[in-house]
């Protein structure tokens, strides 16, 4: 204490009445009666009248001197009888009220206890943490919870009355999704645990047996496509639902009941409904039916390869049904086209309905090489396809729509498996072509090269690339020719001659025949002229591959200019001395094969139109018996008349026949370099490793028989290159 | 800004006195002003009474509250000035009451470097029921340290004796031990 100066004012009283820590038990009360009457008189809507400042300050003073603990338990015996209280007239709310009774005394109880914590803020701090108590706010949550929510007459009742809203909103009507919002907030603010299981669980329950029963009536009467819509409909149902009045965490688990009750538990029979099934809505082209199927089944485990499964078995079905059928095979072009168009269809679906996926994609190019490969004459009927259109299918096409088809039979030609067969054919055609000029558009043939050599690489495309340096070589050679030799060859009949390397070139081995002595004059010029130039090389007439025009006069003085076969002009040519010649006589004169003087003839004397010889007797059919008159009476309309049989076809068996062997043959040698190659870094290796190795080698190209292989292997061995390990029969070793 | 009335959205009757003051601020520096002044119980009203506390003392609160400071003048250069340290005294048991806690730590520190032995016995007490253990645990050294054994016949030793029992026992220990060291 100070001495000196003047008196201050001290409110002692004060002072000591506030700082004094032995308390007065009866003061203590007292201040707690005040305390007490201030909670009801929040309670009861009157808490206008009262002093926070006052109210905070006994608190204050109760807890600093030591009546904590009287404090904390007062309160929470004061607020349990008034949870009381407020449960009774909860339960006595009738039908509709009873929610909204709920929610309102929930929304009064919240702002009651924020006054109230804020009025014991002193002792949540101190007095709270020191004991280890609930703090006020947790502690006014959990006795609404104990008092209320669990009171078994309010339990039962707020869950019937939440679901049975539910139920009346997926029939249909219209409820009060504020109020739901708000109660289900009050589950959550009381902790996940009450909401979960005092509502998400049992509503997940009932959802699933409303989803049960349901489905089960839908799929009775819809057809799977009405019903995907149906099951999409009531799935953004409930998403909906959820973001108006539930709990977000509740979406997925609401979600993957729906999925699991209207769509897992009855895939398979949605997928194979008959008439409606997902077979149908690919055929016809159901986009918006099959990617709601798609968008659905993704979701469920399982679904997408359902879909998947289905539609590779049902297009390799249709495929092989389509590949196999007798009917189609007349056409090869048309036949070619059938399988774009189908895979035109399906890229598209695939495209629109399925997003891309890969997965299908996948599934579709399996199921197209399954299919193309069962018929063995694929490569050839594509070769056709791309002779077709390069010979005429393209004319007048822009350079894009040209890259496009191309693109597409590529696609085609991906899923071949011998595609040596199918560069035999495209060897045989594009001579044809090259030969006849009958070809489109250059830059096209180029196009298409680039596109196998891109595939395939440089081997696959080396030979045929020779072809058209070959027949650019003629061209400058003959330019050449002429120049040099016009004098001489005055007014003869003019040669155009196209080179050919052998190696390039899929020429058939030629028997001579006897040309027209005109033709022979100058065709021998041209080989000395070759010759002086071209040392130690060879030339070879190929009387089957080349074509004439000549110039004829009939009857009545018309003249025409007719395009024909080497072989027909040779025939053609002896009826410049005679009139009449029996088959004998012509097949004596010419010495062309049989088989091919017979289609010859039949061109020039059974065809309507381009009959310019005359045959007795006028049957379809060249019999050795026959005789040929040269026609007098032959009328066309076109001046210029093509009777030439060089165009690419389909093989007849026969050929086909010796097609096939000679691939064969050729796949042999290349079978060997193979085993050799994998032989010679391995050493040692057991026959299905073997096996294994070369048909991956190989596979780009064909697919080797095993059967095949092990024949060459023995053929190796005898041949010293490769031995059978003593003791290990299967196992081979390599003889350096 | 305490004595700015313009803006000033509420003003307090201290003792008689007058305080205007801004809602929003007040509540930014004190959660017991917060419910007070904006809280679901807050009144509307413009002027609060505020009983229990005396003008100079609240007028330092809000000075505090407006400039994390003391008022200018409020401690003078004699460490020993007794007005001081009552000064200190109440200003940190309001401090404790509306919870400013850089308020009480200030007060705290001050009341740390002006301890005498007239003032050690009430400063150990305000310590005690503030909740300022650094600072109970400085007065304690002090009481206890031999020359300053004459603290013990204070009014300040009387008034602790009264209220404080449970300190009282802690000093006496500390005596007994330094009894028994000798």
């Amino acid at each position: 204490m100070s001495g000196g100066g003047p008196p201050r004012k001290r409110n002692f009283k004060i002072e000591l009445f506030k700082h004094r820590v032995e308390l007065d038990p009866k003061y203590a009360e007292r201040t707690w009666k005040v305390l007490e009457h201030a909670i009801h008189e929040i309670y009861n809507h009157n808490a206008s009248g009262l002093s926070f400042e006052e109210l905070y300050r006994s608190a204050y003073n109760m807890v600093l001197h030591k009546y904590g603990e009287k404090l904390y338990d007062g309160l929470e015996s004061t607020m349990t009888w008034r949870l009381k209280e407020i449960s009774k007239s909860i339960e006595a709310a009738q039908g509709g009220l009873f929610l909204e009774e709920l929610n309102t005394k929930w929304m009064d109880h919240n702002k009651a206890l924020q006054m109230i914590r804020d009025i014991l803020m002193y002792m949540d701090r101190t007095y709270v943490p020191q004991s280890r108590r609930t703090p006020v706010h947790e502690l006014g949550l959990n006795l609404w919870r104990d008092h209320i929510i669990h009171s078994p007459m309010i339990h039962s009742r707020l869950l019937d009355t939440l679901l049975d809203l539910i139920h009346r909103e997926r029939m249909g009507e219209m409820i009060n999704r504020g109020l739901m919002r708000s109660i289900t907030k009050m589950l959550m603010d009381l902790g996940a645990a009450v909401y979960q299981d005092d509502f998400e669980k049992p509503f997940l329950e009932v959802t699933a047996s409303f989803y049960s029963g349901e489905s089960q009536e839908f799929i009775e009467c819809c057809d799977c496509g009405n019903y995907l819509k149906k099951s999409e409909r009531r799935l953004n149902e409930e998403m909906e639902r959820v973001s108006h009045y539930l709990d977000a965490g509740t979406e997925a688990k609401i979600t993957s009941v729906v999925e699991k009750e209207m769509i897992a538990n009855h895939m398979h029979r949605l997928v194979h409904m008959e008439n409606s099934g997902l077979v149908n809505m690919l055929v016809d082209d159901k986009y918006d039916d099959l990617a709601r199927m798609y968008n659905l089944f993704r979701r469920v485990s399982d679904g997408l390869s359902t879909i998947r499964d289905v539609m590779t078995s049902y297009l390799r079905e249709t495929g092989k049904q389509l590949v196999t059928d007798p009917e189609r095979l007349k056409d090869p072009v048309e036949f070619v086209q059938r399988l774009l168009n189908e895979k035109d269809k399906h890229d598209k679906i695939i495209n629109v309905a399925f997003g891309n996926d890969k997965t299908f994609q996948n599934a579709l190019n399996s199921s197209f090489e399954y299919f193309i490969n069962l018929n063995n004459r694929s490569p050839e009927f594509i070769s056709l396809y791309v002779d077709d259109k390069l010979r005429k299918g393209l004319k007048g096409a822009t350079e894009e729509d040209v890259e496009v088809i191309l693109d597409k039979v590529m696609m085609l030609f991906r899923y071949l498996q011998e595609k040596d067969v199918f560069e035999k054919y495209y060897k045989q055609h594009l001579a044809k072509r090259l030969l006849s000029g009958k070809t489109v558009s250059d830059d096209a043939e180029r196009s298409m090269i680039v596109k196998l050599k891109t595939e395939c690489g440089y081997q696959f495309t080396s030979k045929l690339e020779g072809m058209f340096t070959d027949m650019k070589t003629s061209q400058d050679t003959m330019i050449d020719f002429y120049a040099k030799k016009s004098e001489e060859l005055g007014d003869g009949p003019t040669l155009d001659v196209h080179i050919l390397t052998t190696g390039s070139w899929p020429t058939q081995p030629c028997p001579p025949c006897n040309l027209p002595t005109e033709i022979l004059t100058i065709c021998d010029k041209f080989r000395t002229y070759y010759l002086g130039t071209h040392n130690g090389r060879r030339l070879t007439w190929q009387t089957n591959m080349g074509t004439a025009d000549i110039k004829a006069t009939f009857g009545k003085g018309q003249k025409h200019e007719l395009n024909v076969s080497t072989y027909q002009m040779c025939v053609l040519m002896l009826f410049n001395s005679t009139d009449g010649l029996t088959y004998k006589d012509i097949e004596q004169d010419t010495a062309i094969p049989a088989s091919d003087l017979k289609r010859c003839l039949q061109s020039l004397a059974c065809v309507k139109g381009k009959n310019v010889l005359r045959k007795e007797p006028m049957s379809k059919d060249i019999s050795e018996d026959d005789t040929f008159y040269f026609n007098d009476k032959f009328t066309s309309k076109l001046v210029k008349v093509k009777i030439g049989t060089v165009v690419a076809q389909k093989e007849s068996e026969p050929e086909k026949q010796e097609t096939r062997q000679r691939v064969e043959e050729d796949r042999k040698p290349q079978i060997e370099a193979a085993i050799v190659r994998i032989m010679k870094s391995r050493r040692v290796l057991d026959h299905n490793s073997i096996v294994a190795e070369v048909t991956k080698q190989l596979q780009a190209r064909f697919m080797p028989n095993p059967v095949v292989i092990k024949k060459r292997i023995e053929s190796l061995i005898e041949r010293e290159f490769l031995e059978r390990d003593k003791a290990d029969r299967k196992l081979y070793r390599y003889l350096a | 800004m305490v004595d700015h009335f313009n803006s000033s959205d509420v003003f307090f009757s201290v003792g008689g006195e007058t305080f205007h003051a801004h809602r929003a601020l007040l509540a930014a520096r004190s959660p017991v002003f917060k419910a007070l002044l904006l809280g679901s119980d807050s009144t509307a009203e413009a002027c609060i009474t505020l009983n229990d506390i005396e003008p100079a003392t609240f007028q330092a609160l809000l000075h505090f509250m407006y400039t994390d400071d003391f008022p200018p003048g409020a401690h003078s250069s004699s460490p020993d000035s007794s007005d001081d340290t009552e000064m200190l005294h109440r200003l940190l048991a309001a401090a404790h009451e509306y919870m400013l806690d850089g308020l009480k730590l200030m007060c705290a520190r001050k009341l740390e470097e002006s301890l005498s032995v007239e003032t050690v016995a009430r400063t150990l007490g305000y310590a005690q029921m503030c909740g300022c253990s650094e600072l109970k645990s400085k007065c304690l050294d002090f009481f206890t340290a031999k020359k300053n054994i004459r603290a013990a016949v204070t009014e300040g030793y009387l008034w602790l004796w009264h209220n404080f029992p449970s300190v009282i026992q802690e000093i006496k220990v500390i005596w007994a031990l330094e009894d028994l060291q000798i």
